[in-house]
């Protein structure tokens, strides 16, 4: 498989779960729900890697991308004014794709992944409600929180499936695409309650650096760590390899570098 | 006075009930002190629970074990608590049965994180029911509910809809999780199919009864009663069968298009809400509540004996004549 059939297997992947979460006033209001590229990516990874691979890993692949549409929706809402239609029809999208997940597992009668998924947003649901909670966490434990609920899920499909050697590479990968959004957003100078709970455990923890200073090197430290775990890894084929270091652009190990204070 | 009433009615049930009571309590409990929080805040606010009681008396049909029967009806109770959280945030809704919502109280990516943490909750229970037939049940029920959501918002506002349109809006929104209660019950206690379309029939005919008198509550209780403004469903656009009666009576019209226009001052609701009251569309609405609650007591008839069927038919008579 090159890179080219991988880049071709994910679209065609993409395509799928937009026919089965295709929702005419949906579509129309709330837009097309949210399937980025290195999360379908993971999901496939074992596919792409050669693993085998029948309809019930496809369809739970797809249960699995649906949860994301389902919670990156809500992840859309507004926090003091959700009044427009568009972002009524956004709460019901997100509603309707968890009712899609499930009805998904159900038509396969795969009850235990059920429980493993609900188990994952449960915990998924706890650590994104504890920016609003006033929580006071170690940086580390930052990293933690947000590592849970970017790549809890996969790393769910992949345990169900005796995938789990995947896991390390959808942790860190996943992590790196969150912590290049947040500096990008700080580059924009604009700011994000996860960066506000960062701050505020800075103030009462007392970091050995600001979080900013922390998340650059954070970023750095990942993104050197995969390239380390990509190039030792006797499991993945070479185009899966190359399509990893292209994706985080680990080739030319670029860093984004915001060491901006606010 | 009412509340009286639904105790006594859930009188034989009552130790099963405080069970169950019991349980959603450590349902909603979470590691987040946030979500634990807004959780029971909304539990405690109460509510009717005719979900679990429906499983309940439904699982009496067949072989009828409250440990398992608990696993339906918490993830049922759980699931209509996820969806009012959601709901408060699609109306912009700041109180319900008397408190500040979800959120109205947090904000509302609170509320949304809530209700995703007590649906996936529900899941995590339903999953102790191995039973495959039971979740294609309920996936399918929860599926068209949201597409019952999406279409009332297609709705709104809009006058010119026919009753159909009401009725097949209301079957998704309220009737399809009674009527499923009621299937699952009977499902995962193993009553035989006969039994259980019977009581997913009898769920469906009371839970259109239901929302009818819902909506017409929304305009004959009052304010105090309902712990938000009589007529807000109007207010919101949500077209409910006492409106559709008077949609095209020239009396009516224009200050039906005034409400859904948003510009109706308090005086002018309480002046239409006072109108509508009076009107012959109250009676009519209630015909037709009475005429599902009619079929739904014929579907008790083809059920076998059982001390249930006497439940099932008080609770269903109690649903049609309620004042809150």
């Amino acid at each position: 498989m090159n890179e080219k059939f991988i880049h071709k297997t994910i679209e065609q992947f993409h395509s799928k779960i937009l026919d089965y979460v295709r929702h005419r006033t949906l579509r129309k209001h709330a837009g097309e729900p949210d399937l980025r590229e290195d999360r379908l990516f993971f999901l496939l990874l074992p596919l792409l890697n050669g693993n085998q691979w029948d309809d019930e890993h496809e369809q739970s692949a797809i249960s699995v991308a649906v949860i994301y549409c389902a919670l990156t929706a809500h992840d859309q809402i507004k926090e003091l004014n959700a009044s427009s239609k568009s972002q009524q029809l956004t709460v019901l999208a997100g509603d309707y794709y968890s009712g899609l997940y499930y009805q998904i597992l159900a038509s396969l009668s795969n009850i235990d992944l059920i429980r493993s998924l609900s188990n994952g947003i449960i915990d998924i649901s706890e650590k994104k409600a504890s920016v609003y909670d006033d929580v006071k966490q170690s940086f580390e434990q930052w990293m933690e929180t947000i590592q849970t609920i970017e790549s809890l899920s996969i790393e769910q499909f992949y345990d169900h499936f005796n995938f789990a050697a995947y896991k390390p590479f959808v942790r860190r990968g996943l992590l790196i695409h969150r912590i290049v959004n947040e500096l990008e957003l700080v580059k924009q100078g604009k700011g994000s309650r996860f960066q506000d709970s960062l701050s505020d455990s800075e103030q009462h923890l007392g970091f050995s650096h600001t979080w900013l200073v922390l998340l650059n090197k954070e970023l750095a430290i990942q993104k050197n760590k995969l390239m380390e775990e990509i190039s030792r890894s006797h499991l993945l084929s070479h185009s899966v390899q190359q399509y990893l270091v292209d994706m985080f652009e680990l080739r030319l190990n670029e860093q984004v570098s915001v060491m901006r204070e606010r | 006075m009412e509340k009286m009433k639904l105790k006594m009615l859930y009188s034989d049930m009552r130790s099963d009930l405080d069970l169950i009571e019991k349980e959603l309590e450590i349902a909603v409990n979470s590691s987040s002190d946030l979500l634990n929080e807004a959780s029971l805040h909304l539990l405690l606010a109460g509510g009717k629970r005719i979900r679990p009681v429906f499983v309940l008396l439904a699982a009496k049909f067949g072989n009828y074990q409250i440990d398992q029967m608990m696993n339906v009806a918490v993830p049922l109770e759980l699931i209509h608590m996820a969806s009012l959280v959601h709901d408060d945030v699609i109306d912009d809704s700041e109180m319900r049965r008397g408190q500040l919502t979800v959120k109205a109280q947090w904000n509302n990516r609170v509320a949304m994180y809530t209700g995703d943490f007590i649906f996936a909750r529900a899941l995590e229970y339903i999953t102790n029911i191995n039973n495959p037939q039971a979740h294609r049940i309920l996936s399918y029920a929860m599926v068209e509910i949201c597409v019952g959501e999406i279409i009332q918002i297609e709705d709104k506002f809009r006058l010119d809809q026919r009753l159909q349109d009401y009725f097949r809006r209301i079957k998704r929104k309220t009737a399809l999780l009674i009527s499923s209660s009621c299937q699952l019950g009977a499902v995962v206690s193993g009553a035989d199919e006969k039994t259980a379309t019977h009581l997913k029939r009898f769920g469906y005919y009371v839970g259109m009864s239901f929302q009818i008198i819902d909506d017409i509550l929304d305009i004959t209780s009052t304010d105090k009663e309902l712990g938000k403004p009589a007529g807000s469903d109007l207010i919101q656009g949500n077209i409910t069968l006492p409106i559709l009666f008077l949609k095209d009576s020239p009396e009516f019209r224009p200050a039906l298009e005034h409400a859904i226009s948003g510009n109706m001052t308090e005086i002018e609701r309480l002046a239409l809400v006072k109108r509508i009251r009076e009107s012959d569309a109250i009676p009519k609405a209630k015909a037709i509540s009475n005429r599902y609650l009619q079929k739904a007591l014929k579907e008790i008839d083809s059920l076998p004996a059982s001390p249930a069927k006497k439940s099932l038919r008080e609770i269903a008579l109690y649903m049609g004549k309620r004042k809150f």
